[in-house]
């Protein structure tokens, strides 16, 4: 299984909505999942989108889509991945935009993203999925 | 662990599995996807979010045309570093 669909922090706080734009993602998930392939989240992205909102369920909700059996895989930031982190977020801030880039560069997946402007100097445009 | 169970299949896909070099670990791995792939639905529709097969094929032509421009802008650029 490869990992062919990230999911930045603009993608998990629309998860956590709950609204027509959750749906969309959740169909992008199930296509994915079909194909025999994976959706991951990078951890600073889930940490943000987890800020973002005080919503005790809607937390929840966010814990559980990257838990061990939620629909999508938890990216760790380790520490082999710092420095290439570091490096890109002189140019993509806040943080996690640089490990939502990072993920993408490492597994080759496409970045899933409502924010395409944010990322364009440092992905190709084609590896970028407008949500 | 592994169960031995038989199964029906219509003809035209016996005769594939006929052609498949393991068939148990073909069909082992298609099962796998679609319980994944219906994991997910389950798990949206509990929130209230109803993924239909007319969502699924929206979704699916376009993560099909995004993995194209995806691996022409690969190609082109692999060429144009050549």
């Amino acid at each position: 299984m490869s990992i062919r669909l990230i999911l930045d922090t603009s993608a998990l706080t629309a998860y956590i909505a709950g609204d027509t734009r959750a749906l969309h993602i959740g169909e992008l998930i199930a296509i994915v999942h079909e194909g025999g392939n994976n959706v991951a989240a990078p951890a600073l992205c889930v940490l943000a989108a987890h800020q973002a909102t005080t919503d005790t369920e809607q937390r929840r909700e966010l814990l559980d889509f990257v838990a061990d059996a939620g629909d999508v895989l938890l990216l760790p930031l380790l520490a082999d991945d710092v420095p290439d982190v570091a490096e890109l977020s002189d140019t993509l801030h806040p943080d996690q935009r640089a490990h939502a880039a990072h993920a993408a560069i490492t597994y080759g997946a496409l970045l899933a993203t409502y924010d395409r402007a944010h990322y364009t100097r440092e992905l190709p445009a084609d590896d970028i999925l407008d949500l | 662990m592994t169960r031995k169970i038989s199964i029906s299949l219509p003809d035209d896909l016996a005769e594939h599995l006929d052609n498949v070099e393991n068939a148990s670990a073909y069909i082992a791995e298609a099962l796998r996807r679609r319980r994944n792939a219906d994991r997910v639905r389950e798990h949206f529709a509990a929130r209230g979010l109803i993924i239909t097969d007319e969502g699924m094929a929206r979704a699916r032509e376009k993560l099909r045309a995004a993995e194209e421009r995806q691996r022409q802008g690969r190609k082109a650029r692999a060429e144009g570093s050549a």
